[in-house]
C-alpha cells in the first residue's frame, strides 16, 4: 500500500489538532511540552502552516463566541413565572386537603365493607342510609341557614 | 409617666430609626443574595419564596440564553424558561443538594428544548439535528484550508452557530458562551467528559469549515 506524503501530514495535522483541543483555551506554553508519535507539538506547529492558521482561527472562533451578545431577559417574564410559582403554592394545600378527603373516604369505604358487610348487606345498606340522612340534615341546615340570611 | 426604657411610638419614627429600618433591609437582601444555590435551594423547599426569587434573577438570563440558542425563538425561549422554572420549583424536594444546581436546571432547560423541537417535527429527523453518531464525522484537514481571509463577524458566527447539529450546538454554547466546565456540560448532556471534548472537537471544525465557506463565497461576490 502506498501512502502518499501528502496523506501522511494531514494524518498528522488531525492528530495534532485533536491533542490540542482539550488545551485549545490555553496558554500555547502548556502544551508545547506536548508529543505525538515521537513529534513534539511545538516542532510541528513552527513548520506546519496549515496547523498554525487553524490555531489562529480556532482561537478566534472561541474569543469571538465568548464576546457574543446575550439577550436580557424581560421583567414581565420573571413577574409571570413569580406569579406562576405562587399559584403552585396556593394549590398545594387544596391538594392536600383532597388527600386528607381520599383517605378518610377509604378508611370509611374499608371500615364498611370489611367489618359490616362481613355480618351482612343489610349492614352496608345501613351505612349509606345513615350517611344519607346525614347529608341531608346537613344541607337541610345549610338551607334555612341561607334562607334566614336573604330575609 | 414614661420609664428611661421605654420608648413612645412617636420617638420610634424618627429618621435614625427610619435610616438603621432601611439598612437593616438592604443587609438583609445582600445577604441573601450573596448566599450559595445550595443554601437558596434549601429555604425555597422551606417555602421562602424570596429564595426562590433569587435563584430565578440568578439564572434566567443564562437559561433564557441557551434554550434561544437552540430554538432561535425569542417567543419559545420566553415559554420555555418559563416551564424551565416551574418545574424545577415543582421538583426541588427531589433535588440533591449535594450536587450543583446550574446543571440540575441547564438539563430541565436542555430537555425541554429537545422536546419542543421533537414536537414540532423539524423537516430533518432528531438524530441528524442532534448528531447522536459520533462515528460519522471525522472532520478532513484538507477541506477547511482554503486561501481565504479569516474576518469573522460576530453576526456570522451567530449564523454558522445555528447551523450546527443541536448537541454540538448546545455544548458550544454552554462551554464558550457561557463558560461551563466540561464536567458539568458533561452532566447536562448525559455524556462523558471525554464525549463532550470530542463533541466540542467536532462543533469546533464544523464552525469553522462553516464559516470559511462563507467567507469563500462572500471573497467571490465581492463582499455583499
Amino acid at each position: 500500500m502506498v501512502i502518499k506524503v501528502d496523506d501522511l501530514n494531514a494524518r498528522k495535522c488531525t492528530a495534532i489538532r485533536e491533542l490540542l483541543s482539550d488545551c485549545i483555551e490555553e496558554e500555547t506554553s502548556t502544551w508545547n511540552a506536548m508529543e505525538t508519535d515521537g513529534e513534539r507539538v511545538a516542532d510541528h506547529m513552527q513548520a506546519c502552516m496549515s496547523c498554525q492558521e487553524w490555531h489562529r482561527q480556532s482561537t478566534d472562533m472561541i474569543t469571538m463566541a465568548r464576546s457574543l451578545p446575550q439577550f436580557d431577559v424581560s421583567e414581565r417574564l420573571t413577574q409571570n413565572i413569580l406569579s406562576e410559582v405562587a399559584a403552585i403554592d396556593r394549590a398545594r394545600p387544596q391538594q392536600l386537603k383532597w388527600l386528607v378527603y381520599a383517605v378518610v373516604l377509604t378508611v370509611f369505604v374499608a371500615t364498611v365493607l370489611v367489618i359490616d358487610a362481613a355480618e351482612s348487606v343489610w349492614g352496608i345498606g345501613s351505612w349509606i342510609i345513615g350517611l344519607a340522612t346525614m347529608i341531608g340534615v346537613k344541607l337541610l341546615i345549610a338551607d334555612s341557614k341561607a334562607e334566614r340570611q336573604t330575609v | 409617666m414614661l420609664g428611661s426604657g421605654f420608648m413612645s411610638p412617636q420617638s420610634q419614627l424618627t429618621p435614625m430609626w427610619f435610616a438603621s429600618l432601611v439598612k437593616d433591609k438592604l443587609n438583609n437582601a445582600q445577604d441573601l443574595t450573596a448566599l450559595a444555590d445550595a443554601e437558596l435551594v434549601r429555604r425555597s423547599r422551606a417555602g421562602d419564596n424570596k429564595a426562590f426569587e433569587l435563584l430565578l434573577r440568578r439564572y434566567q438570563k443564562l437559561v433564557y440564553n441557551v434554550i434561544y440558542q437552540m430554538l432561535r425563538n425569542h417567543d419559545t425561549a420566553s415559554d420555555l424558561t418559563q416551564d424551565t422554572f416551574l418545574k424545577a420549583y415543582k421538583a426541588l424536594p427531589s433535588f440533591d443538594t449535594q450536587k450543583s444546581f446550574k446543571p440540575w436546571l441547564l438539563k430541565i432547560a436542555t430537555n425541554l428544548s429537545l422536546n419542543s423541537i421533537r414536537d414540532n417535527k423539524h423537516q430533518q429527523s432528531l438524530d441528524e439535528l442532534l448528531e447522536v453518531n459520533p462515528q460519522a464525522e471525522p472532520v478532513s484537514v484538507d477541506d477547511v484550508e482554503q486561501e481565504v481571509e479569516w474576518r469573522v463577524s460576530q453576526h456570522m458566527l451567530f449564523e454558522a452557530l445555528g447551523e450546527l447539529p443541536l448537541k454540538q450546538r448546545e455544548a458550544f454554547v454552554l462551554r464558550y458562551q457561557h463558560d461551563l466546565p466540561y464536567e458539568e456540560i458533561a452532566e447536562i448532556s448525559e455524556l462523558s467528559v471525554s464525549s463532550v471534548k470530542s463533541l466540542l472537537f467536532r462543533a469546533r471544525e464544523n464552525l469553522r469549515k462553516l464559516l470559511t465557506g462563507r467567507l469563500a463565497v462572500q471573497a467571490s461576490t465581492g463582499g455583499d
